[in-house]
């Protein structure tokens, strides 16, 4: 696939993920490596673009395993960023659907 | 490779950050082999399905080059990027670097004549001062007043000059951003 078009998807995938609840690094890798076939490090420069956008925030919180975890959570220009990325991409879908489908 | 040869060669690779950010990227990196180790994977797996230190290095390096782009100060790098703009097509062109050529031309006009009104005001201030015992009391009052007030115009002149600036930059920064994201 290509680059470009694989990493605007996998930053949709991670606000679609944070949309309804907050998440911690790891939990974010893990999720989204168990649906594509991406090197899970690749992951976290997203991450941190995303924070110095200012579409992110983070916090620190205990943990009943292990050491505190960082976790994610969307700011108010990221729930709208997200929101135009979003129709775009439903916009995008729904045009090659209909393509795909023999519609045109 | 191990967690702490890993975690030695990312390091490694992000030489150029500074170091609070290195901290920060290589604590999340060790966060994540601690997660995996308490799911019971080995090390070893999880640097294999991190993918190389050196490649992970590069990325962060380039997601945040993007970033410095955005929020750069120096007029060069806005030079570079309507320059580039250029090759955009027509609306490129017309919209962002023929504008961009006359306003620069113009600030720069504005800026040498802002630099010339103070200038005067210390000629004269200057050409007062050495004359001052020529002059008629009065005379020297109203000439240091005049030049005191004419650098002081120049100066307000360069401040409004680059502020105005600024705002030319962040709009055509805005239309660049406009343009690459349809394009």
């Amino acid at each position: 696939m290509n680059t470009q078009f694989k990493k605007g998807v996998l930053e949709l995938c991670v606000f679609a993920l944070l949309e309804h609840k907050d998440r911690y690094g790891y939990e974010l890798v893990t999720e989204i490596a168990k649906s594509f076939d991406i090197s899970e490090g690749s992951i976290y420069p997203l991450l941190r673009r995303l924070l110095d956008e200012g579409y992110f925030e983070t916090y620190l919180k205990e943990s009943s395993e292990g050491p505190p975890r960082k976790y994610y959570r969307l700011t108010q220009s990221g729930r709208d960023f997200y929101k135009t990325q979003k129709d775009e991409w439903d916009e995008f879908v729904a045009g090659v659907n209909k393509i795909l489908g023999g519609e045109v | 490779m191990n967690k702490l040869e890993y975690l030695k060669k990312l390091n490694e690779g992000l030489n150029g950050f500074p170091p609070e950010v290195r901290k920060e990227i290589i604590a999340d990196i060790r966060e994540h082999f601690e997660m995996r180790e308490i799911e019971g994977i080995p090390e070893k797996e999880t640097a294999l399905r991190l993918g190389d230190p050196k490649k992970l290095a590069k990325q962060f390096e380039v997601s945040t080059k993007i970033d410095k782009a955005k929020h750069t100060k120096s007029g060069k790098d806005i030079t570079s990027a309507v320059i580039s703009a250029a090759g955009t097509g027509l609306i490129g062109f017309f919209g962002v670097v023929l504008p961009s050529i006359i306003i620069y031309t113009l600030f720069v006009a504005l800026l040498i004549a802002s630099v010339c009104v103070a200038a005067s005001g210390v000629v004269l201030l200057v050409f007062t001062l050495i004359n001052v015992s020529h002059l008629v009391n009065i005379w020297s009052a109203v000439l240091i007043l005049v030049s005191v007030g004419l650098v002081g115009l120049g100066i307000l002149m360069v401040i409004g000059s680059v502020e105005l600036f600024k705002l030319f930059k962040k709009g055509t920064l805005k239309t660049l951003e406009y343009i690459k994201k349809r394009g």
